[in-house]
């Protein structure tokens, strides 16, 4: 446990602004970065490493089935709390593409929500996503379906690497494609991160929690070879969730107690 | 305090059209998260682009959702509902339920070809025969945003709901496909 690094901020001030910080750090030791507040209304708790343009080409990574919850009980603002990775064609910017994959859980709508059926529950489902801008403020976001699943405690591996289609990336889980995205139209990127998210009031609204998310990631570098996590890194941890790094193991770790 | 005792033993109950696809058999490549907690050597995993063993990944893919409609067009789903429903998908942390007001457009069609008309490719598993209701609404709603970028807010956007299940398959935020 001597590992384990929890940081509980106080709320600051929110700030839109906010710059992304990737903090330098000693190969394969990660270092924290402790000071962001949360750009409301998204929190989050996440690794992240931000390198040159095209020197990365896809991100790879495994997590459990793990519960979590976003705290909605009932016909409540759609709010979400997610276990996922991120792949941006470059530095977080006004017209940052990007693609993203892996589990969230969420409220339902009413007579048929975002996982289908009928429930207005929550419901636990694995989703990816693809966002292309064609100028500051003007995007267009695909929100995809991938299944409905219980949180069982089972690992899966979830990757967004190079497809067939030049430019285009498969999005894949545990190792069969689940979509395809032209979202960044080229086959180069620079940023990927890993983490939780929560997005609503605040993350301890309504009994929102997660259990620990151990994600074991990778990345492709620019010759599309599978490498660990590069050497610099950093972490953004908002008020309410707690994290934790196994450093050297290449594996992020996250709570919301 | 140990990390599993400070875990509040609180259970989601994720009720959900495909909670049963756990029974069609996901496969599992790796070890236990058990392992992963406890180890300070980190999880063993299966090397990328590993195939999944087991049943064939576009059964159980399938099996999730009803059985492909034909291209005919059929629904299950009334117009009015797929509206109201597509309505309710504004909803988020920062906006609400479109009002029943908004300018709404629906057509019910395939959904391989949506995907085409918006310059994209029908996810693996899913029959592009399906039928789907596309519909647009104008209201607002927000989009999921990586790490470090500000909220935004689309003032329209376009849902795909499967026609005979009433499941979202995908939300184009920003997409304005119909407009009558």
């Amino acid at each position: 446990m001597d590992l384990m690094r929890r940081t509980i901020l106080g709320v600051g001030a929110i700030s839109a602004l906010s710059p992304v910080v990737a903090a330098a750090a000693l190969p394969g030791a990660a270092e924290a970065t402790p000071s962001y507040p949360c750009i409301s209304p998204h929190c989050y708790s996440v690794e992240k490493y931000v390198g040159a343009q095209g020197s990365l080409t896809g991100l790879w990574f495994q997590e459990s089935d793990n519960n979590m919850s976003n705290g909605n009980t009932g016909a409540s603002p759609y709010y979400h709390i997610n276990s996922e990775g991120w792949y941006l064609e470059n530095a977080v910017g006004s017209t940052t593409d990007y693609i993203e994959v892996g589990l969230t859980n969420e409220y339902e709508g009413s007579a048929n929500g975002y996982v289908g059926s009928t429930c207005s529950c929550l419901a636990y489902a694995q989703f990816w996503a693809d966002t292309h801008y064609t100028a500051p403020g003007v995007y267009t976001q695909w929100e995809h379906l991938i299944t409905n699943l219980t949180p069982d405690g089972v690992n899966h591996t979830y990757q967004i690497v190079r497809g067939a289609t030049a430019n285009h990336y498969n999005i894949e889980l545990d190792g069969n494609v689940v979509g395809s995205s032209g979202a960044t139209n080229q086959w180069a990127g620079s940023q990927v991160a890993v983490g939780g998210e929560y997005y609503g009031p605040y993350v301890d609204w309504g009994g929102s929690f997660a259990n620990t998310f151990d994600i074991y990631h990778k990345t492709y570098n620019s010759t599309g070879g599978v490498e660990f996590w590069p050497a610099v890194s950093g972490t953004q941890v908002d008020p309410g969730f707690n994290a934790r790094l196994w450093n050297g193991n290449n594996t992020y770790s996250w709570n919301m107690p | 305090m140990s990390e599993h005792s400070m875990n509040r033993t609180k259970y989601v109950i994720a009720i959900s059209a495909g909670a049963a696809i756990t029974a069609l058999g996901i496969g599992v490549l790796a070890t236990s998260h058990a392992n992963a907690e406890s180890s300070p050597s980190g999880p063993v995993v299966a090397a990328p682009g590993g195939n999944l063993a087991g049943t064939p990944f576009n059964s159980w893919r399938e099996a999730h959702f009803a059985p492909a409609q034909s291209a005919q067009p059929s629904s299950s789903i009334s117009e009015a509902a797929a509206m109201t429903d597509a309505q309710s998908f504004a909803q988020t942390a920062t906006t609400p339920v479109a009002p029943s007001t908004s300018p709404t457009f629906a057509k019910l069609m395939t959904l391989g070809a949506f995907d085409a008309a918006n310059g994209n490719s029908t996810d693996p598993g899913l029959s592009p025969d399906r039928s789907v209701w596309v519909v647009t609404v104008d209201a607002p709603t927000a989009p999921n945003t990586p790490p470090g970028m500000p909220a935004s807010t689309a003032s329209v956007y376009t849902v795909a709901i499967d026609a005979t299940t009433g499941t979202l398959i995908e939300k184009g935020i920003g997409v304005g496909y119909l407009n009558s």
